[in-house]
């Protein structure tokens, strides 16, 4: 087995191991023994409670990794983030509209699908402002994705101040990321279309390694850049509108993980894809699951985890880049 | 040498309305190494990526008889090859991969790469001397070693038509040498190389033709005998020259005359 598959290998068990613990792992345990014998109240917590909340979080940390994957390739930046067009902010925007109006009291469904449109049209805005003579810039892409993210920044901050304190408190909560009361239905939004997702950017992962290469290099080679982009662009943005619509903003994740596969499997897409959602769903998975044990009975956001766990890294990083000099 | 590969009809490009290469019209032949040469800032570079079509130009470009402006990506890329100046990569891909990356066009948008392709991959590294390089990182090996591999994979794109820009500039006299008998011998087996270079001593040392730009348009054009003339050289590079032939070798040499005002200060 070479190595990019011991790792892969390696993830998978990881995985299985952290869905195990996390069903396990309570405000009441369930011990390995109980799963031969569950009581109905074991059987309801391990059904409504924590199954669902594990099927969101892995589907969030496929959908995050894989879209920073996706768009460090995509602008040949080891430090890209999802959020860098603007996705993010859009769908907080998208958030705290629904939250003003009181709609999220009405239905748990509004948030999400205002977050989602939030985002879409944050998309549309910063792509619109990169085409130039029927050519995307990823210069002007990433320039507009800033400006974007902090106008909506500064509309997000405008509602608030405008919110009463039970309503500001509801978007606070949303907008740490969260994964405490997600249940089927949110695995039902997320599941299946980041599932497809994921599906659709592995099979096409081939073209990032030559999207990598810079622009020149790859039309050199007779590829369509400004298709491709635009596939991948608009792939990993819906990945990670999804994933914050579910979860709210969880960050690090699209950093972070896509970063320590690439040391681990190379710089490969067709390896480096799969691996990230593997990655990214043991992240989150573990992020959620100390999140909500270790400060018992206080339910640290899985927000705050994936910021805890992963500055430490990123101060790494940072700090070998500054004594090794090279690149990440 | 009479198959026409490669036709430029009234090429001309230009920038914010400023003309960077103006009214080319050429035929280049197969089996020639052609020198782009000329002054910096005087629209070489662009008018091989205008080639290359990865610039927007007026006029017609012709490749193997088709209106390239016209064609597919992959029928481009199937047609000509283009070798940057400088290229930086940046994640830690190998050479080989490097050098795959130059079979995309030969293959369709869900495959990987086939056995055919491995084949050719493994045969042009071998050509070019970079078999034993390929696990190695681009940041890993040295300038020469570096040109080698990308020239590998302009090969693996099996094209009748090589466009390389200043593929000796970061490279030392015996390298560029090296690199350059290389092209030669490229140009026997039948292919058409496409060069801009600086050095006009190796220009005319390898080179089958040189083009001459000056003032944005083709001044000179023909063996290198005909287009280093001082008085050319005069007009492209501004600068006063003495050129002679080497009878030791018989190469041409190019011997600057120092000229006075030139540069701010003298």
């Amino acid at each position: 087995m070479n190595r990019p598959w011991f790792y892969m290998v390696g993830m998978m068990i990881l995985l299985l191991v952290l869905i195990v613990v996390s069903l396990c792992m309570g405000i009441i345990p369930i011990s390995a023994n109980d799963f031969l014998h569950l009581t109905e109240e074991q059987e309801r917590i391990l059904y409504f409670i924590r199954l669902p909340r594990i099927l969101v979080a892995i589907s969030i940390g496929m959908a995050l990794a894989i879209a920073g994957a996706v768009i460090q390739g995509v602008f040949g930046n080891p430090l890209a983030d999802p959020g860098i067009m603007g996705v993010v902010s859009g769908a907080s925007t998208g958030a705290v509209i629904a939250v003003a109006l009181g709609l999220s009291s009405v239905s748990a469904y509004y948030m999400p699908s205002f977050a989602f449109i939030g985002a879409l049209t944050a998309l549309g805005i910063t792509m619109s402002l990169s085409w130039y003579k029927g050519r995307m810039d990823p210069r002007i892409l990433l320039l507009a994705g800033v400006a974007i993210s902090m106008l909506l920044g500064a509309l997000t901050s405008g509602i608030l101040t405008l919110m009463n304190e039970y309503r500001l408190k509801e978007f606070l909560f949303w907008m740490v990321g969260s994964l405490e009361y997600r249940r089927w239905d949110h695995v039902l939004i997320a599941l299946p279309s980041i599932a497809v997702g994921t599906a659709i950017i592995i099979a096409l992962s081939k073209h990032l390694n030559i999207l990598v290469m810079g622009e020149v290099e790859a039309r050199a080679v007779g590829m369509n850049t400004n298709r491709y982009r635009m596939i991948f662009l608009v792939l990993s943005a819906m990945m990670t509108a999804i994933s914050v619509c579910v979860g709210g903003s969880i960050g690090f994740v699209g950093l972070v993980v896509p970063h320590m596969v690439r040391l681990l499997v190379g710089p490969d897409h067709r390896i480096v894809i799969p691996a990230s959602a593997l990655g990214g769903a043991c992240f989150v998975l573990l992020c959620d699951t100390l999140g909500r044990t270790l400060f018992h009975p206080v339910d640290v956001r899985v927000g705050i985890m994936t910021a805890v766990l992963g500055t430490p890294y990123f101060l790494f990083l940072l700090h070998r880049l500054k004594v090794k000099g090279g690149s990440l | 040498m009479s198959d026409v590969v490669l036709c430029l009809e009234q090429v001309s490009v230009y920038r914010d309305g400023q003309p960077i290469v103006q009214e080319v019209t050429k035929d280049f032949y197969k089996g020639e190494c052609i020198g782009i040469i000329g002054a910096n800032g005087n629209g070489k570079t662009t008018l091989l990526k205008a080639i290359r079509q990865l610039l927007p130009y007026e006029g017609r470009i012709y490749g193997n008889g088709q209106d390239l402006a016209k064609q597919s990506d992959t029928f481009i890329a199937k047609t000509m090859s283009y070798m940057q100046q400088q290229v930086e990569i940046p994640y830690a891909f190998s050479a080989e991969e490097i050098v795959m990356t130059g079979r995309y066009a030969y293959q369709s948008w869900w495959d990987s790469e086939s056995d055919e392709d491995r084949r050719i991959v493994e045969e042009v590294m071998a050509y070019t001397g970079v078999s034993h390089l390929k696990n190695y990182h681009l940041e890993q090996v040295s300038g020469g070693e570096k040109q080698r591999i990308l020239l590998a994979k302009a090969l693996a794109q099996e094209t009748d038509i090589m466009l390389l820009d200043e593929p000796t500039s970061a490279l030392d006299k015996g390298h560029s040498d090296d690199m350059f008998r290389f092209f030669q011998h490229l140009c026997k087996e039948g292919k058409t190389i496409i060069t801009v270079v600086h050095d006009l001593e190796l220009a005319a040392k390898y080179c089958s033709r040189l083009l001459l730009i000056g003032e944005h348009r083709v001044i000179a054009d023909g063996t290198p005998k005909e287009v280093l003339r001082p008085e050319y050289i005069k007009r492209a590079f501004d600068m006063d020259t003495d050129v002679f032939r080497d009878e030791r070798y018989g190469q041409l040499r190019i011997e600057i005359i120092p000229n006075k005002g030139r540069w701010q200060g003298d």
